[in-house]
């Protein structure tokens, strides 16, 4: 192997001894660049960086707060139409609780009336009753007695005689006003 | 000897001395070479392409800002977020600088002209495994107090006495000198060997296609150069592939003395 | 030495990572799996090489001290068992 020889053959420096001023160089040389890369212009790309995540996250947030904010006006009308709803149905069964009351207390009412006026109308019937009674007893007695006076004034000769009287008197006494009815 | 071996009489594969630098100029100081010169090179194209993307950035990102970020991306969600967890915003300053730094330096090994890559000079790789070795001890000493880093670290509850004796050299051997150690060597040997298996391939096209064309030798120098593309887009692979690791490591290491118990 | 909230409570004797692998499947979190698989495959290497390099220098210091030469590769194959158990332990379980 010729490069193998050449290498172990070869003369100059050891590759594995570092030269004292290039360590010298090599670290001025990492620590320019750590100091402005590193500490300067990382930074601010870092930064930058940082500001463009938040800048997509930005949108995607207000993205989220419009659709979250839609929702609520939604779910804001569903609330309200259900408690419109519940505010009808509400209205309908006060209105017929009430209609039903009404009613109740006009038929009631009614029935007091309708009472009142049949104890009233009793009441007319029992007194014409009396008055009738009181009246037909007065005109009874003068009718008996104009009675027993034509049937004594008239002679009594026979039972034709009798009858025919009777008949009249029962026929004038059918065409006096009615006052017994 | 076979005719091959007649026709590469004159050549010499390129060893570790390609990776021996004079200084850049007669007379210039001796630490002044190519590989330092890049070095400070890079690091400068890096603050400066991480300045354009960076400096001034929009929510709509546009042109090297789109590059940055992406960049940006693959460091805290491929290695920072899975070892840091919710600290990896805190990190990705030193994970993003140690990526950025490491990968374009280990770039310049394939790009033409300049054709060294940085951390194929182990000196470099130390200083970023040194940096990060401190880090992890001193937030493992922080954050679960000095015996109780070690304690962690070696005697982890749950174990019959008699075998933490046979373990626990093992475990500390393992946390405090071979990781450093191999985190440092890892980067350094894949550029290096990287960089070598590139030298040789490329030498071979150029010499038996340029320098002494033989009939022969020919073939040879066709297979080195498209070996050398082939290898070129391979190294690419693998300098991406390695400060991604490096990385990954450090993070990892942060990681374990920030949670020792994961 | 502070620790910060929100840590797992290192003084448990139950807190321990060998004990991760007795966890059920929904108290290990997805994200941590692939975080566990690359803390093994990153450490075996490092431990294997440890225990050879422990247990193997042991034996070096043996054999150099009773001359028995035997003693270096048992302690090199010591060592890789022994770190092959650790791996065991924390990630095989």
């Amino acid at each position: 192997m010729t490069l193998a020889a050449t290498l172990l053959a070869a003369e100059g420096e050891n590759p594995l001894i570092p030269h004292a001023y290039e360590l010298v160089v090599g670290s001025f040389a990492f620590l320019v660049v750590f100091l402005v890369v590193g500490k300067i212009l990382t930074p601010r790309i870092q930064k930058t960086l940082a500001e463009r995540t938040e800048a997509i996250e930005g949108g995607i947030k207000k993205a989220e707060d419009a659709q979250a904010e839609a929702q609520r006006t939604l779910e804001q009308y569903r609330a309200q139409l259900a408690e419109a709803r519940q505010e009808a149905a509400r209205l309908r069964e006060e209105a017929r609780e009430q209609g039903a009351a009404i009613k109740a207390e006009l038929r009631e009412e009614a029935q007091t009336e309708a009472r009142r006026i049949i104890e009233a109308a009793h009441a007319q019937i029992e007194a014409d009753r009396q008055q009738a009674i009181t009246q037909l007893r007065g005109e009874i007695g003068r009718l008996s007695t104009e009675l027993a006076s034509r049937i004594v004034g008239e002679s009594l000769e026979d039972e034709a005689r009798q009858r025919r009287i009777v008949d009249r008197f029962l026929e004038e006494l059918e065409g006096r006003p009615e006052t017994v009815r | 000897m076979t005719p091959l071996m007649l026709v590469a009489e004159d050549f010499t594969a390129p060893g570790p001395s390609i990776f021996d630098f004079p200084p850049l100029y007669e007379g210039a100081p001796s630490w002044l070479t190519k590989p330092v010169l890049m070095a400070i090179f890079g690091a400068i194209v890096v603050t400066a392409l991480a300045w354009s993307a960076f400096a001034n950035p929009k929510l709509v990102p546009r042109g090297m800002q789109n590059v940055g970020e992406m960049g940006y991306q693959f460091v805290r969600d491929q290695v920072a977020r899975p070892f840091l967890g919710k600290d990896a915003e805190r990190w990705m300053p030193l994970l993003i600088s140690l990526f950025f730094l490491i990968l374009l330096w280990n770039l310049f090994g394939v790009i033409p002209l300049i054709q060294i890559p940085v951390a194929s000079h182990i000196a470099f790789p130390i200083v970023f495994a040194v940096t990060i070795y401190v880090i992890k001890v001193y937030l493992g000493i922080k954050h679960q107090g000095l015996g109780g880093y070690f304690k962690n670290m070696m005697f982890p509850p749950g174990l019959p006495k008699a075998i933490y004796v046979l373990l626990a050299p093992i475990e500390f051997l393992s946390n405090l000198i071979i990781a450093p150690f191999t985190h440092a060597v890892r980067l350094f040997a894949n550029m290096f060997a990287g960089h070598l298996i590139l030298a040789f391939f490329s030498a071979v096209g150029f010499w038996f296609l340029f320098e002494k064309p033989t009939l022969l030798g020919a073939g040879l120098g066709v297979v080195g150069a498209i070996m050398t593309i082939a290898m070129t887009g391979f190294e690419m692979f693998i300098e991406f592939l390695q400060a991604f690791l490096f990385t990954l490591l450090a993070a990892m290491y942060i990681g374990g003395s920030l949670h020792p118990d994961h | 030495m502070t620790m910060r909230t929100g840590q797992p409570d290192m003084t448990s004797p139950h807190g321990s990572c060998y004990r991760r692998a007795a966890m059920s499947e929904q108290e290990r979190r997805p994200e941590t799996d692939g975080r566990d698989f690359a803390d093994a495959a990153w450490s075996v290497p490092s431990y294997l090489l440890s225990g050879m390099l422990i247990w193997g220098g042991l034996g070096w210091l043996l054999s150099w001290w009773t001359g028995v030469h035997a003693f270096i590769p048992i302690g090199v194959i010591l060592g890789v068992g022994l770190a092959a158990y650790l791996v065991y332990l924390k990630y095989g379980r």
